[in-house]
């Protein structure tokens, strides 16, 4: 059996509706641009892939249903209710245009789900060394331009990765 | 209600850094309130002495309970059973400390600043011990990143072109003896330039082996055929 035109399709269709956990972090509502961008990515990436749930870790932590889960729950600290989401995601699309995103690629980046992490950084800061070199070592960081800021560009490349990430889990689950 | 007590460092609170106990409970509880009663009944009933703010509960599962301890300075278990392995394995973290009192009760506790011994002899072992665990972890956090990064960026080999990675492999696969790249360029009615790139990136990410200018399937590449197949087949056969 070939790789037809036809199992192109199924797997493309496959893909965009396999059920996802997507996290997407990033500025807050005083974000300015870079919160409007936030919002619009959730947006599309609902359109594209759509079993998926997105969710920003704001909402979970405020979600009612939630308050008695580690979640969400008032015990835990943000950064410890914040690993439960990381967790329990399959991948989390993290815009690195605000200070707190960038304090929490610094804390996640040395915990056992990093790898879930897919950063976005404006290419103006690609040479600062402060920025986790482990990140930038195993690919984790993607550099934007302000074009591609402005333009669906970015948005498209976010939709490229998670499709990537989307047939890995595809074929994970699937036995041989 | 409470059935066992399982004192263990687990996974989960590991990654947060921190100590959880586990309470096993004779029957699920019906709401997080029932148990978290559960968990406060039982710090009264058993003298589970701590500071008594500092008890929280991370996680309900069905009959399990999870509670946090990491900010818990003093604990205390009236038991009268042998010595928790667990905890002796908790007792080997250099933060912990642990002693036997008459009567079998055991203590354990977090020494704060005034407690800890003396730092010149403590220092270097600590100081070693934490370097030990820090490269330890910092290897296999940096294994697990650099695989999610290969398996991620296989899958992009596969399907950027609209799936032509994915097209080689299947027609690799289906040449057992393997196949030169003019070949596969004449099947696939592609240019030989066109594939060089994704042969080379298909190599370097193991999914196919190539000797003496001969292209074969290796065996992640197979693998990856097969779940493909699979998938397709279930789906055309559904459909």
């Amino acid at each position: 059996m070939s790789f037809t035109a036809k199992a192109k399709e199924i797997m493309n269709d496959k893909v965009d509706q396999l059920p996802l956990d997507i996290l997407v972090w990033g500025a807050g509502k005083k974000g300015g641009p870079a919160y409007k961008k936030r919002v619009e990515l959730r947006k599309r990436l609902k359109e594209h892939f759509g079993r998926a749930d997105v969710k920003f870790s704001e909402e979970i932590t405020k979600d009612p249903d939630l308050k008695e889960t580690p979640f969400a729950s008032a015990d835990l600290l943000p950064h410890q209710r914040e690993l439960w989401h990381l967790a329990a995601c399959d991948v989390c699309i993290v815009l690195d245009a605000s200070k707190g995103s960038g304090e929490e690629i610094a804390h996640f980046s040395g915990t056992l789900a990093a790898h879930k992490l897919l950063v976005f950084t404006d290419e103006a800061y690609k040479r600062v060394k402060s920025f986790p070199a482990s990140l930038r070592r195993c690919g984790n960081q993607h550099f934007y331009s302000q074009d591609e800021f402005d333009s669906c560009n970015l948005i498209g490349r976010v939709l490229t990765l998670v499709r990537h990430v989307a047939l890995a889990k595809l074929l994970q689950t699937t036995p041989n | 209600m409470i059935e066992s007590l399982d004192l263990q460092r687990s996974e989960r609170r590991r990654m947060l850094g921190g100590f959880s106990h586990r309470v096993r409970l004779s029957q699920p509880p019906e709401a997080l309130a029932e148990a978290v009663l559960a968990a406060r009944k039982f710090r009264e009933l058993r003298g589970f002495a701590s500071h008594s703010d500092e008890l929280k509960v991370v996680e309900i599962n069905r009959s399990v309970l999870t509670l946090d301890l990491t900010n818990v300075r003093l604990v205390r278990f009236c038991g009268h059973g042998p010595f928790p392995s667990d905890l002796l394995e908790l007792s080997g973290d250099p933060w912990m400390s642990r002693r036997f009192l008459a009567g079998g009760d055991v203590f354990f506790e977090r020494p704060v600043i005034a407690d800890m011994p003396n730092p010149e002899i403590v220092e270097p072992y600590r100081r070693h011990l934490a370097a030990l665990q820090q490269s330890e972890r910092s290897l296999v956090v940096e294994k697990e990143l650099q695989e999610a990064s290969a398996r991620r960026e296989l899958m992009g080999i596969l399907m950027n072109d609209d799936w032509l990675g994915m097209e080689v492999l299947f027609c690799l696969a289906d040449c057992s003896e393997g196949i030169a790249i003019s070949g596969l360029a004449d099947k696939l009615q592609k240019g030989v330039d066109h594939l060089a790139g994704v042969l080379a990136q298909l190599v370097r990410r193991n999914a196919v082996d190539v000797q003496s200018g001969i292209f074969v399937c290796a065996e992640d590449g197979l693998s990856v055929v097969e779940q493909t197949k699979s998938l397709s087949q279930q789906e055309s056969s559904g459909s």
